[in-house]
């Protein structure tokens, strides 16, 4: 499947950047990786957490983790990504853990900026609105699902659970995001 | 809703792009003849790119502070729990080096890797609870009061970084992490005493803060901890000096210790090094700065020492 070599050479590529990050060469390899993880580790954080300053704290915690732990990262344990965003995920749990931690709530939108499109925006705040109404099981499963670059027995050793329970939970986080959707009157 | 199995449940894994070739490969095969899954597929399909396009966006200055956290922890901490491996095989100096080719620095070289000098037993952060602080890296003028005392090796690489300093944040970061270097050096005994300096917000402005200073190797440590200041407005920084008795407006006797911006709690905790003399500048301040790149005084003072 062509999908699936485009996605092994990214993998390969990332693992590269990762051994670049131990060794040196490239010298902006953390800088690479940087770009094509923190926006997604970011969002995650948002939308499991329910607080930015969280989040950035979770981006800042992630990258320093990975800079000490590069090293450790065994191609034959799984991908790149999947390496990146279990690191992630238990610092996330540590943050959620931390007695100061807000209870979650869902962010407020961004204003929307000049010249953003409002229908574009006023989506992206019925989404986030109706993600935040699901169980953080839910939310979690589609965080870590929706861009397609992990596999269900990835997310099934990420989170400790059985493959099994990983396809039910995708299918009924889905159901319940439609119907949350539909509520706001978004019929996606 | 009743139970469903796999196949049907994978239309989800479908959707979201999670499942095996193989697997995709049986569902494609299964849906022509099963309708429901092909209403879910219709239903569900536009999920996970609305899900994408509602995804929130870090704000731009988050890759400054996280790659200034990262320069903290090269500088302070061991280099990797866990198995130990290739990033020790790898060798004790590893590069703190966050900006491309693409973006030269200086004639000496795009990004200088900083070199760490062997693994060392960690020492605790000041704040266990927190990710690694992000420590603003310190500023001083080209044209500061000489500098007294520093050892050489560590003069050296300070005059280097300062030269850096002018075209890039890359070089900023550098300084960032040898001045934290040389802090877990002065720390490798027991911590000298310090000497506490309070600081109050002048006319006009509002905060407080509390400075240590400390001896130690290379210079003096200051530790300046801040709260109840304005958040900064993109674009500015607040800068920490060390203000000579006979300084004026047209005459200035200053050094820059080092800049920061305070959480969005209005609080910091920034440690620095510097080897001005505080018998020769014996005043502390704390100025409001505009990130132009002009080493002058250009901003409002904000605290000073009482």
């Amino acid at each position: 499947m062509a999908g699936q070599d485009a996605a092994s050479a990214v993998d390969a590529s990332e693992a590269l950047l990762l051994r670049g990050v131990v060794s040196g060469h490239p010298p902006d390899a953390i800088d690479q990786l940087y770009h094509r993880y923190a926006g997604r580790i970011y969002g995650f954080g948002v939308r499991l957490l329910g607080d930015r300053q969280l989040a950035e704290e979770l981006v800042q915690e992630t990258f320093v983790r990975l800079w000490r732990s590069a090293g450790s990262f065994d191609p034959r344990r799984g991908t790149v990504t999947a390496f990146v965003l279990t690191m992630a995920r238990r610092i996330a749990i540590d943050l959620w853990r931390r007695p100061s931690s807000r209870p979650f709530e869902p962010e407020p939108p961004d204003a929307p900026a000049p010249g953003d499109e409002v229908d574009a925006v006023l989506t992206a705040v019925a989404v986030n609105e109706a993600m935040a109404t699901l169980s953080p099981q839910h939310r979690e499963v589609l965080e870590l699902s929706y861009r397609g670059d992990l596999t269900q027995s990835d997310i099934a050793a990420m989170l400790g659970i059985p493959i099994g329970t990983v396809k039910t939970r995708s299918y009924y986080a889905l159901r319940a995001l439609k119907v949350a959707l539909q509520e706001r009157g978004l019929d996606a | 809703m009743p139970e469903r199995s796999v196949p049907h449940l994978d239309v989800a894994g479908y959707v979201l792009g999670t499942l095996t070739p193989a697997e995709a490969a049986a569902f494609e095969a299964h849906l022509p003849g099963c309708r429901e899954c092909t209403a879910e597929l219709a239903e569900l399909g536009s999920l996970p790119s609305m899900l994408a396009n509602a995804a929130p966006a870090p704000p731009p200055s988050l890759r400054r502070r996280t790659f200034e956290a990262i320069a903290t922890a090269a500088a302070a901490g061991p280099i990797g729990p866990g198995p130990t491996g290739a990033a020790i095989a790898d060798g004790p100096t590893r590069p703190v080096s966050i900006e491309g080719p693409a973006q030269p620095v200086s004639a000496e070289g795009p990004t200088r890797p900083v070199s760490l000098p062997g693994r060392r037993p960690g020492f605790p952060p000041s704040t266990p609870s927190r990710p690694a602080p992000s420590r603003p890296a310190g500023r001083e003028p080209p044209d500061a009061a000489p500098l007294r005392g520093p050892e050489r090796a560590g003069r050296g690489t300070r005059q280097r970084a300062v030269r850096w300093m002018v075209a890039s944040a890359a070089a900023l970061l550098v300084v960032a992490a040898v001045g934290a270097g040389v802090i877990l050096y002065g720390r490798d005994g027991a911590e000298p005493p310090g000497t506490t300096v309070a600081l109050a917000a002048v006319e006009g402005a509002t905060g407080s803060g509390e400075a240590v200073v400390r001896e130690v190797a290379g210079g003096r440590e200051i530790r300046l901890q801040v709260s109840g200041l304005p958040v900064n407005q993109p674009g500015t920084f607040y800068e920490c000096w060390l203000v000579g008795p006979d300084d004026a407006p047209d005459s200035p006797s200053r050094v820059s210790i080092g800049t920061f911006t305070v959480e969005a709690d209005g609080t910091a905790d920034v440690v620095w090094v510097t080897a001005a003399d505080p018998a020769r500048f014996p005043k502390m301040g704390v100025t409001l700065e505009p990130d132009d790149g002009d080493p002058d005084v250009n901003g409002p003072k904000v605290l000073a020492g009482l």
